[in-house]
């Protein structure tokens, strides 16, 4: 029973980065945004989700409401950054996650600060949720390889290839971005609804930036602008450190040797596949 | 005249790359743009884009005030560009290369890829062309573009004689299609070849335009690419 709750866990967890990982990919891989703050939204959306159901809004609405206001945090966070470039929109979104995971700390009249919030409702049973989170993780996938295929997503492209060329092409440029920002942080935001109410606890740890490490690594690793890279990247690099639980490592030294695994892992496909995986594109 | 430009000035901290240049286009010729190294030509070209902004003076094309205006909205008011060097999405097909101009079928495409001499796949990725075939797709691209007015800096640039040659063609054929066209040319046999008008640019200013022949006989010209 331990074991299958365990598996459970992971497949949970799986799916919860696989929509963070793709939906960071249409931002970063597709469309050329190097965006530090992903998970942000990811938070963002867990937080709002939460903070609603225990004021008492049916999970319905909860959810939805939390993907309307990822959505619109990515937009305003689209708005005055899509602008900059390469490294400065980096550091931009950097900041911001930083921001929010502030907020989160501090506005303790909302989000209990450190302490986090307990006793987020549960929508199902973990398996029913593992359920829940596989076909929804399934849709977005699919809604993000559609997006990719179609004019918006190939403008999305051609930005990230040549902005000035795309530009005198008719293309409003900056719309495109706005656009792409905003659908990216409505899926993380999902990813995080999802968690908050699997998990039932969150605090401002959610924001973690080992996780956007994690996450960035995932993309990485899968291979930029690749959808099916994303969800394999994501797979290997929760798995992966996984198997260490069983070659019986004493539990100190369980963090560092996934720490020196996932460098190990970057490093390789640096060397070997700088364009990951399944990556074709340079960027 | 499908494009004016009068008096447009551009600093860049401090120095002077379009100084007062004024000239008009006659809607379905062909004008080029010739002058020295830095004598701002590009930066001109720029400036009708609306990719830079000029400091002052107006741009109108088609009777329309279009200074200063978004470089997407210019692309959409009807004027089509290609770039000094090319500008090609590396990491897309061929045939995205030209969708993102116009949504077309394959026929389409590949008749235009056959005007401008195309000679690789559709499928093929752009950015694994070599250079002179990544010109042709640009150019391609450009034609697709809905437009009145086709620019295009240094056409003739890395690309093979043979080419060359039909760039002439090319240009010429959609000169008879009733496309205007406005270039910016170094090859000086393809610029009295193929122009009806040739404006001079020399330190930003306009210093002299008119048929080929006039150009030709005018001695400051020879003056500003060789000195006194």
């Amino acid at each position: 029973m331990a074991i299958t709750g365990y598996l459970i866990h992971l497949g949970v967890l799986i799916g919860v980065f696989s929509m963070l990982a793709v939906s960071l990919n249409l931002a970063v891989g597709f469309t050329g945004l190097l965006n530090l703050g992903h998970i942000a939204f990811f938070g963002i959306g867990a937080y709002t989700s939460a903070l609603l159901s225990l004021a008492g809004v049916p999970v319905v609405f909860s959810i939805p409401i939390a993907i309307v206001v990822a959505a619109i945090a990515g937009a305003i966070l689209a708005l005055p950054t899509v602008r900059l470039r390469g490294d400065y929109l980096a550091l931009a979104t950097l900041g911001f996650a930083f921001i929010i995971t502030s907020v989160s700390r501090n506005w303790i009249g909302l989000t209990r600060g450190a302490l986090g919030l307990p006793g987020i409702p549960k929508i199902a049973s973990p398996l029913g949720m593992l359920i829940i989170v596989a076909i929804i993780a399934v849709i977005l996938i699919a809604l993000v390889k559609w997006i990719t295929t179609t004019r918006f997503g190939k403008t999305l492209q051609a930005i990230r290839d040549d902005e000035l060329a795309a530009k005198t092409l008719g293309k409003n440029t900056f719309v495109h971005k706005v656009g792409a920002m905003t659908i990216s942080a409505a899926i993380a935001g999902v990813a995080g609804a999802l968690f908050a109410h699997y998990l039932t606890f969150i605090d401002p740890n959610i924001f973690a930036l080992g996780d956007l490490i994690l996450l960035l690594a995932m993309i990485i690793v899968g291979g930029l602008a690749s959808i099916k890279g994303a969800v394999i990247g994501t797979f290997i690099i929760i798995l992966l450190p996984e198997a260490f639980r069983f070659i019986g490592l004493p539990p100190e030294l369980l963090g560092p040797v996934r720490e020196m695994l996932f460098a190990f892992i970057l490093l390789i496909i640096l060397i070997f596949r700088p364009k990951g995986i399944f990556g074709k594109v340079d960027v | 005249m499908i494009l004016e430009i009068n008096a447009v000035n551009k600093s860049f901290g401090g120095v002077a790359a379009v100084k007062g240049a004024t000239f008009g286009v006659k809607e379905g010729t062909i004008t080029s743009i010739i002058g020295p190294n830095g004598a701002g030509k590009t930066t001109l070209f720029n400036t009708i884009n609306g990719i830079i902004r000029p400091d002052s003076g107006n741009i109108k094309f088609s009777g329309k005030d279009i200074t200063g205006l978004k470089p997407y909205y210019i692309a959409r008011a009807g004027i089509s560009r290609t770039f000094q060097l090319a500008k090609v999405f590396k990491n897309m097909t061929v045939r995205d290369n030209l969708l993102l101009a116009k949504q077309a079928d394959d026929n389409e495409l590949k008749s235009v890829l056959n005007q401008v001499h195309y000679a690789r796949e559709l499928d093929t990725k752009a950015g694994d062309l070599s250079y002179g075939q990544q010109r042709l797709v640009e150019l391609a691209r450009a034609m697709l573009l809905p437009h009145k007015m086709l620019m295009l800096d240094e056409p003739t640039a890395g690309v093979n004689p043979l080419v060359r040659k039909e760039l002439r063609e090319i240009l010429t054929k959609l000169k008879e299609k009733g496309t205007t066209i406005l270039l910016i040319e170094h090859d000086m046999d393809f610029v009295m070849d193929i122009s009806d008008e040739v404006v001079v640019l020399t330190e930003g200013s306009v210093l002299t335009k008119g048929t080929p022949k006039e150009v030709k006989k005018d001695k400051r010209v020879l003056e500003a690419y060789l000195g006194k």
